[in-house]
């Protein structure tokens, strides 16, 4: 390997570094086996790599963070209560889908009681049991779906595509 | 997260299923949400919000507004899963990408309130300090806050989320090349900013 050649292949091995990281299994390819053999046989390479693996290691040391029960439970709650949505056990018998609020002559909806109704009874189900069923949070869904309509959660339309690149990605 | 074109392996996969069959597995489970399943939203909530969770933490630096950014999200997809077209989209694809969306727009609603300073952690940390676990957390996390957006969600997706480069390139609406430039960029500040604490573990890696 001559002086230039060594240069280049160690100037690419540092750019495949910088790009993906230490692992080389999550190398190119093509590349994979060839600098592999380089960093075995180049103490430079060697060097290089090593210093990859101490940085992915402090990387690593990012924190992250899982989801409590009281954080899914409220998602699931709050997907009960979207009003412009039906939520229902599946399979649903014929005639036994769930069905708009009825309304009252003012416009207003029957159920408001069901809403709050739906969702301490999904927290404290899926608190509860959680993977175990879902019969008594189908329940709540189906309250919330009784409620078809009355309540908008404060959800705000966060999801702008900038590029219209939305379009292929079937629910955007 | 469903499944995703991430490293087997890693945290977030289903051991002994294959890709395929975790992909097939989220189309079904998808198109019973997509009928108004409530079982299935509460499975798909339970196999995807650590993923988006982490993203979003990563992102953010904060768990608040991490755990904001995941309701938006799931709440998106029930809302919108009547309109899920099967095969057209990945449902990890679709989650990574809303993800990466919402993240955005946190940060930049952060930026119109106010300009955020990034505690200069990495200067006041002693050597000692470092080798403590949290204090080395807080660092990396202060590192990767100080990135540009999208520098920090391409090693976020990449990195922490072991996706292929073709799967961060599509949740972040990027080219391949640009993805590669991103990532090259964000870790080379990384090297820089975290000179000390990576040259600090260096007797602990082996050669080779």
């Amino acid at each position: 390997m001559t002086a230039k050649n060594k240069k280049q292949k160690l100037e690419r091995l540092a750019g495949i570094l910088d790009v993906y990281g230490a692992d080389a299994s999550r190398w190119p390819d093509a590349e994979r086996k060839e600098l592999r053999s380089l960093i075995k046989r180049d103490r430079q390479a060697r060097l290089l790599h090593r210093e990859a693996r101490a940085l992915a290691r402090v990387m690593d040391a990012a924190p992250s963070m899982r989801a409590s029960s009281d954080l899914k439970a409220e998602i699931v709650s709050a997907a009960a209560r979207c009003g412009d949505r039906e939520a229902r056990v599946v399979p649903i018998e014929a005639g036994q889908r769930p069905h708009k609020a009825d309304t009252r002559p003012d416009g207003m909806t029957t159920f408001w009681p069901a809403v709050g109704l739906a969702a301490s009874f999904a927290l404290g189900v899926y608190l509860g049991v959680s993977g175990v069923g879902g019969t008594a949070l189908d329940n709540a869904f189906q309250l919330a779906a009784l409620n078809n309509g009355a309540e908008e959660i404060g959800y705000t339309e966060l999801w702008l595509d900038e590029n219209g690149g939305g379009e292929a990605e079937g629910l955007l | 997260m469903p499944s995703d074109d991430a490293k087997p392996g890693r945290a977030g996969s289903r051991s002994g299923v294959s890709q395929d069959e975790a992909r097939e597995a989220d189309q079904a489970l998808m198109e019973r949400v997509s009928q108004g399943d409530a079982q299935a939203f509460q499975q798909l909530v339970d196999t995807g919000i650590d993923r988006v969770l982490a993203v979003a933490r990563r992102t953010l630096g904060d768990e608040t507004e991490a755990e904001d950014v995941a309701q938006e999200v799931f709440l998106r997809l029930w809302r919108q899963a009547e309109n899920w077209e099967g095969g057209r989209a990945q449902v990890s694809t679709w989650l990574y990408r809303v993800t990466v969306n919402a993240c955005i727009d946190k940060l930049r609603s952060r930026k119109e309130e106010t300009v955020k300073d990034v505690p200069e952690i990495v200067a006041e940390a002693t050597q000692q300090q470092m080798m403590e676990e949290d204090d080395l957390r807080n660092t990396m996390d202060s590192a990767l806050q100080e990135l540009p957006e999208r520098q920090r969600l391409a090693l976020v997706l990449f990195h922490y989320e072991s996706m292929s480069m073709s799967a961060v390139a599509e949740a972040m609406d990027a080219s391949v090349e640009a993805v590669e430039s991103l990532l090259a960029r964000g870790r080379r500040s990384l090297k820089k900013k975290l000179q000390s604490e990576w040259k600090a573990l260096l007797p602990d890696i082996p050669e080779g």
